[in-house]
């Protein structure tokens, strides 16, 4: 069994096929983030983000995405949030895509089980209370988000990031190397082909070969390696992600410590189709998201601990494209955002400023310029899905219920582009039940 | 191998903060760090706009962009933020942000 990837759809994947007595190799182009990186600093973007996060869907409005290139993938780098999906939003798979076998509930558990998802035992940080009562102030609903970090046997936070987050170098990863699998680092797949009953991947120097191949390397890289290896028109693979809009918060007092925890807290009465959460607030990352408040910079850069960022994320009606760019490795994405799409983030923007400004916030600064109905500059996404989604009907994908490709045995597609549409939440929760459940059809056992 | 254009880079970097950041060298490696990792179709046309820049200079004040003194640099720059041309605005965003973000390393 060949893997191609190590995230979270990868590592799962990897994990439970060894443990079921397959002989396993896991791929991973990136390589292992050395010990001790602090999350979200320059060391960790070098390391670990793929082009050193300089990588945008461009269109009309360009939205710049992160994505990871290191063992663990996305979990590695991300603050380890945790949702099942939306219930209302898998109706829709079931009702619009055809999707079978989407009773998620025992694949949740047992991921959760062994991720150790659980809230945070300790208060928290100030930045998160400070959502919590404004959204309580403006009689919306808020809740703390449950992450993959194990609190067992700490007493207090240990510095900024308390607990030990279950990554999938931690989790899954160690799993399917006790069980006998392989993890190989430093290996980018460059196309994959069928000879007889094997498939086989070129790595450049090094060549891999299985009689099953499980394409693991989220949402923009397995559709471009699909289009590489000639099994797909080079141009338009759809694409859906979370267009997410900042907005700094100046308060008079101090909300934004540097031995604060994760903000977890997030505002979902307007879910899914909008949605507010904390930001990583670190002195950095204020000036960054203060570009175009020159003014303010020098103030948050004297005392950053009055200031915290936030976001308001939306699910677009438009859509993105994955397009191989001929001559090249690295896909060209797209991105159209509607009018309708605008007007959304900018209604987030003035509802997430009202829960502030009503709250006794000193000011608020945008992070959106030259916004219009037709475009704006400042858009981020950390969200990536729905390239090659899972569907019953061969006309929408050529991937089956479980991410078996029709008519070619032997290979798999197990990570985020199976995902019909945009869910709403942080979408790794949902990747990796989905993938649990494929392995358990594939092993006979669903 | 020695980046070309490594002295309009370091004089960009000065040159486009509307406040005085510092460390333009090494913001200017950083900068020229993220231009090398980006995506590899973008490598050549993201250094084509350092060359424009370079050759502006020329037009301004008689000599290459990074040969100018500060201020006719940051006049030439204006210069460049006013045009409706919203590819000139991003690449300009675009080293200003990761000059600030390298600017707050130690």
């Amino acid at each position: 069994m060949l893997v191609i990837g190590s995230g979270p759809g990868g590592a799962v994947t990897g994990a439970l096929l060894a443990e079921a007595g397959r002989h396993v190799t896991v791929l991973e182009e990136g390589r292992r983030i050395p010990a001790p990186i602090q999350p979200f600093t320059l060391p960790e973007l070098e390391a670990g983000y793929r082009n050193g996060g300089l990588t945008a869907a461009m269109g009309p409005t360009k939205v710049q995405y992160v994505e990871a290139r290191c063992l663990g993938g996305g979990s590695q780098i991300n603050s380890g949030l945790y949702h099942r999906l939306p219930e209302a939003i898998v109706d829709g798979w079931r009702r619009r895509y055809g999707v079978e076998g989407l009773e998620l509930e025992t694949f949740y558990e047992a991921n959760e089980r062994d991720l150790s998802v659980s809230l945070s035992p300790f208060p928290a940080p100030l930045a998160a209370q400070r959502l919590a009562r404004g959204a309580r102030r403006q009689g919306w609903s808020s809740q703390e988000v449950p992450r993959w970090v194990d609190y067992s046997g700490l007493d207090a936070p240990q510095g900024r990031f308390g607990g030990v987050r279950q990554t999938m170098e931690r989790t899954f990863l160690a799993r399917l190397q006790q069980a006998g699998g392989t993890v190989v680092e430093g290996q980018r797949a460059l196309r994959f082909w069928k000879e007889g009953a094997v498939w086989k991947v070129d790595c450049g120097r090094q060549r891999f070969e299985a009689e099953s191949l499980f394409l693991c390397a989220g949402a923009i890289h397995t559709p471009n390696l699909v289009a590489r290896s000639g099994l797909r028109p080079t141009h338009g693979f759809p694409l859906q992600m979370h267009p997410t809009v900042k907005l700094v918060v100046e308060f008079e007092e101090p909300v934004n410590g540097p031995e604060d925890g994760v903000a977890a807290e997030q505002v979902k009465h307007f879910a899914p189709w909008l949605s507010f959460g904390c930001s990583i607030s670190s002195p950095e990352h204020l000036q960054l998201a203060l570009l175009d408040h020159p003014q303010v910079r020098q103030r948050a850069k004297a005392e950053p601990e009055r200031f915290a960022i936030y976001y308001a994320c939306i699910i677009p009606s438009g859509r993105g494209q994955i397009s191989r760019v001929a001559g090249f490795r690295d896909p060209l994405v797209r991105m159209q955002l509607t009018p309708a799409d605008h007007s959304q983030l900018q209604l987030g923007l003035q509802r997430l400023s009202q829960l502030f400004l009503e709250d006794g916030a000193r000011a608020v600064y945008p992070c959106l310029s030259r916004a219009t109905t037709r475009g704006s500059n400042g858009l981020m996404t950390i969200h990536l899905f729905s390239s090659l989604p899972m569907a019953e009907d061969p006309r929408i994908s050529p991937l089956d219920s479980f991410g078996r490709w029709r008519g070619l045995e032997g290979l798999y597609c197990n990570d985020a582009s199976l995902l019909c549409s945009a869910p709403g939440v942080n979408p790794q929760g949902g990747v990796m039940a989905v993938a649990r459940r494929n392995i358990a059809r594939f092993l006979g056992t669903l | 191998m020695k980046f070309p254009l490594q002295s309009t880079l370091v004089s960009l970097c000065r040159a486009v903060h509307q406040q005085p950041e510092g460390q333009p060298a090494a913001q200017a490696a950083f900068v020229r760090a993220r231009l090398q990792d980006a995506p590899d179709y973008l490598r050549v046309p993201l250094k084509v706009p350092l060359l424009l820049i370079e050759l502006l200079g020329l037009a301004f004040g008689g000599r290459p962009f990074s040969r100018l003194e500060l201020e006719q640099q940051q006049r030439c720059l204006a210069w460049l933020r006013r045009l409706p041309l919203s590819p000139v605005q991003d690449y300009l965003r675009l080293v200003e942000a990761f000059s600030i973000y390298r600017g707050c390393q130690p």
